[in-house]
């Protein structure tokens, strides 16, 4: 039982790393991104694809994260061209149409034959009484920390943190003031690209074997998001961390594994209602 | 006359419906099998359509809501009833239904981005239930039995076709009603639809209920037609492609939601026998969507207004008025016109109406460690004209907010005729006859001005009342579009609203702001004239201090939360606190 909830942790590390990315782009382009995993699940086909043909692990890893950041810059230049005026609701609309238009790509390029990740990491790793750590699981939770901290500072201290939240709260307020908001938006979108690629392939081997699996990872990463509120990376940590450690916890007892998603549902709900339970009425404007 | 007869929806709908009617008689097999699909695929977007089209909350879950119709249906088959078709899509209907009840009981809270989680999550869900439990009779092969007449394919495809137009027949005439009208108010501004009297938890709850009803109905139909269907059908995948499609057809017209419908069932069809995948079918409306979310206009919707824009080069000859009237006309019509008005009724009040019409007692606001309002009191007499005025941030949109009932944490007492009004909602404060206009113009642009002001009237209006409100307002005709007509006009229109609900007190949050010198005159000469022609009282909020001179029996100013005079204008106005308020002398 402890095995399996410590073994969520891989999985909660990587909820985290990829709502830290969802909350990255909400506070610096106020878009709640569908498509974020979608993104990720490119990057980790196209992983697995370059292994099978026999190039080293860590070329076909570089090249994949390359080929995932391409397409997160993609679809951030779409927003900013076509969406930086209109409302979140628009906007994350235009998401989930992006989202399907990966979907469909990925079903081009990649099919649906489930494929066999390999796991570089798990090879190595220490127990401690009694448990076993796995390297993904000290990378991914390492990674998660290391991230959270970066993007605390980034955001609260630098001159770029700054930018680009000022971008995010009034876009045309910003570049009328002379803000480079079509470079910082590349930054942004870039920094997911990277972030969101790697988290998918590190969670592979273990979530799902196919394209649409795999994207739809976004469902904990939205829930592990909304821990924090769109707002505190801290609490998107922990809330990823939690959610990965309960669904370890679940999966042991095979009654409920199966009513995981009404969990989370049912997770999500009571989190927002009571975040939201004093919000009347829509904004004043 | 054939022009006529080709605007006429219900004629036109008629029309298709025949042209519909006779496709087994032409085709019959793959064909009939497929143009069967496309009516059933109207039912999902169409459910689209309403809550994200019409009321704007975002769902990503409307084929969860299809298979529950569906498994319902299977289910009561594999339990060995045989009930007749009919009642069985009634039943696939209405067992989608608390469902829709929940999520609609969610959308009170959440809006926006926070919907489209939920509304994933709970496809999620229901997906993993759909696996967990799949649809009872599938795997012994039972099939739905659609009873005797119903056998036959084109038998079939005709009963589909009745589901349909009777569910757009009920869709139509409950959207025209005043709870379907209160969806597209909702979508523009909830407070708006509160002031005007309309229960926005209402709205939303029936949009989600009479939208998941749509689509288990749907469901219903799918599992007749097939026989057998797997839960994979109704995973989250599904109604993403049935989301972007209603947004890319405009699902919110009936229109829409069928071209989105045949598209479904035509474009892969056109693609196999192009001998291209079908994926590349899901790019196309997933890339083709994006441009219809970033102008706001699906197709049905850019058809709509090209026709509409069409219709207005070659104006109906039933009067469009000349847009404005001289002033003088205006002013002897309603000098004349109405019932004498005794300047005294509104200096002397009647014993009879002693109770002021509105009174605010020792009304406070706090918003964390600010006070924005502190132990105001106002007593507005009935028939009478009563300004607040203050400088930027004295506390008087506050005020308003906290008297309509949109602020519900303040103390103090509000009193209307008498009655006390705390606790009430802001929609049951609207019906008592306390109204309120907004400074943001929240005039919904998808009604006519007539449709808005029966909408603020709630009850039906003739057009001699329409034209005599929008007369007197001197507000644009009541044909148009709010949408067409400029943000000054709009706010004539919200001032016509307020009037036409017979209020007792109208609120008034600076009606001015943004009108030219010369209009903004009239309205104040307009004011001073509504509680003799409307028989209701006028709180102005206003920075004019012209308007307010011309206009008012009495003032209250505001500074920094507190009442620091009242009185006639021009006793309150020359107050030397009020002036080192206005001009922020020492």
């Amino acid at each position: 039982m402890i095995e399996s909830t410590i073994s969520g942790l891989v999985n909660g590390s990587v909820y985290a790393l990829l709502g830290l990315c969802l909350v990255a782009t909400y506070r610096t382009s106020g878009v709640l991104n569908f498509a974020q995993t979608a993104v990720g699940a490119f990057a980790a086909l196209t992983a697995v694809d370059l292994i099978g043909t026999g190039m080293p692990t860590w070329v076909a890893w570089l090249i994949a994260i390359a080929v995932g950041t391409v397409v997160s810059v993609l679809l951030g230049l779409m927003l900013y061209r076509w969406f930086s005026q209109t409302g979140a609701r628009i906007k994350t609309s235009a998401t989930i149409a992006a989202l399907l238009a990966l979907l469909a790509i990925g079903d081009r390029v990649f099919g649906d034959t489930p494929r066999s990740f390999v796991d570089p990491f798990s090879l190595f790793g220490f127990t401690l009484w009694g448990v076993r750590f796995t390297g993904d699981t000290i990378i991914a939770l390492g990674a998660a920390v290391v991230l959270t901290i970066a993007l605390d500072v980034m955001l609260r201290r630098t001159r770029t943190g700054h930018r680009l939240r000022a971008v995010a709260g009034r876009p045309l307020t910003a570049e009328l003031l002379g803000l480079p908001v079509l470079a910082l938006t590349i930054i942004v979108w870039t920094f997911v690209g990277v972030v969101g690629s790697a988290s998918i392939l590190i969670i592979a081997p273990t979530a799902s074997s196919t394209f649409t699996g795999l994207s739809l990872l976004v469902l904990p990463a939205t829930a592990a998001a909304l821990f924090g509120g769109f707002e505190s990376l801290w609490l998107t940590l922990v809330g990823g961390l939690l959610l990965g450690m309960i669904s370890g916890l679940t999966s042991y007892f095979a009654v409920i594994a199966p009513y995981n998603a009404t969990l989370q549902l049912a997770f999500v709900t009571l989190i927002l209602i009571f975040k939201q339970r004093g919000e009347r009425w829509d904004e004043a404007r | 006359m054939k022009r006529a007869s080709l605007r006429n929806p219900v004629l036109l709908g008629l029309l298709a419906l025949l042209i519909a009617g006779c496709i087994p008689l032409c085709v019959q097999g793959f064909p009939l099998y497929l143009a069967t699909a496309a009516v059933i695929g109207v039912f999902p977007i169409l459910s689209v359509g309403l809550i994200t089209g019409r009321a704007g909350i975002i769902t990503l879950c409307q084929l969860s809501f299809t298979g529950i119709g569906a498994w319902s249906v299977a289910a009561l088959n594999a339990a060995g009833y045989s009930l007749p078709i009919g009642l069985l899509i009634l039943l696939g209907g209405l067992a989608a239904v608390p469902f829709g009840l929940l999520l609609g009981l969610a959308s009170l809270r959440l809006r926006g981005i926070n919907m489209g989680i939920v509304t994933l999550m709970f496809a999620a869900a229901a997906a993993a239930y759909f696996q967990l439990y799949p649809l009872p009779g599938l795997s012994a092969g039972k099939v739905v039995d659609r009873g005797a007449p119903f056998e036959s394919d084109s038998a079939f495809f005709w009963l589909s076709l009745t589901v349909l137009a009777l569910v757009v027949g009920v869709v139509s005439l409950v959207s025209r009603s005043r709870t379907g009208t209160s969806w597209l108010v909702v979508r523009t501004s909830e407070r708006g639809a509160a002031s005007l009297g309309l229960p926005t938890a209402v709205a939303k709850l029936t949009v989600f209920m009479v939208g998941a009803a749509v689509s288990g109905v749907g469901g219903a139909l799918l599992i007749a037609q097939t026989g057998v269907v797997s839960g994979d059908s109704f995973g989250i995948l599904p109604s993403i492609v049935v989301f972007t499609l209603a947004i890319l057809f405009g699902a919110r017209f009936i229109e829409g939601a069928i071209l989105g419908a045949l598209a479904s069932v035509v474009v892969p069809q056109l693609l196999l026998a192009a001998g291209i995948p079908n994926d590349i079918g899901t790019l196309i409306f997933a890339v083709t969507a994006l441009p219809a979310l970033r102008t706001g206009y699906g197709m049905a919707e850019a058809l709509r207004a090209r026709l509409a824009r069409r219709s207005n080069n070659n104006p109906a000859p039933d009067g469009r008025r000349e847009s404005k009237r001289s002033i003088s006309r205006d002013r002897s019509r309603w000098r004349q016109g109405t019932e004498p008005v005794h300047t005294d009724d509104r200096v002397l009040p009647t014993a009879v109406e002693a109770t002021p019409a509105l009174s605010i007692l020792d009304l406070s606001v706090q918003y964390g460690s600010v006070r924005a309002l502190d132990g105001v009191t106002i007593s507005v007499p009935s028939r009478s004209v009563v300004a607040i005025v203050g400088p930027n941030g004295a506390g008087k949109s506050t005020l308003v907010d906290a008297v309509a009932g949109f602020l519900p944490g303040y103390t103090g007492e509000v009193r209307l005729n008498g009655t006390n009004l705390d606790g009430w909602q802001a929609h049951r404060r609207a019906q008592a006859g306390l109204r309120r206009t907004f400074q943001q113009v929240r005039a919904t642009a998808d009604l006519t001005v007539q449709q808005y002001l029966q909408l603020a009237a709630g009850r039906r209006l003739d057009r001699d009342e329409v034209d005599a409100v929008l007369d007197f307002v001197q507000g644009p005709t009541a044909r148009s579009l709010i949408a067409n007509v400029d943000v000054g006009s709009r706010r004539l229109i919200e001032i016509g609203g307020g009037l036409v609900s017979e209020p007792a007190v109208l609120l008034l949050d600076e009606p001015a702001a943004g009108l030219p010198s010369s209009e903004s005159e009239l309205l104040g000469e307009r004011i001073s004239l509504m509680p003799s022609v409307f028989k209701c009282s006028v709180v102005v909020i206003e920075h004019d201090m012209t308007l307010v001179h011309s206009v008012c029996d009495e003032v209250t100013v505001l500074n920094f939360g507190r009442v620091i005079a009242t009185g006639s204008p021009k006793h309150a106005l020359s107050d030397p606190l009020v002036v080192s308020a206005f001009l922020g002398a020492e």
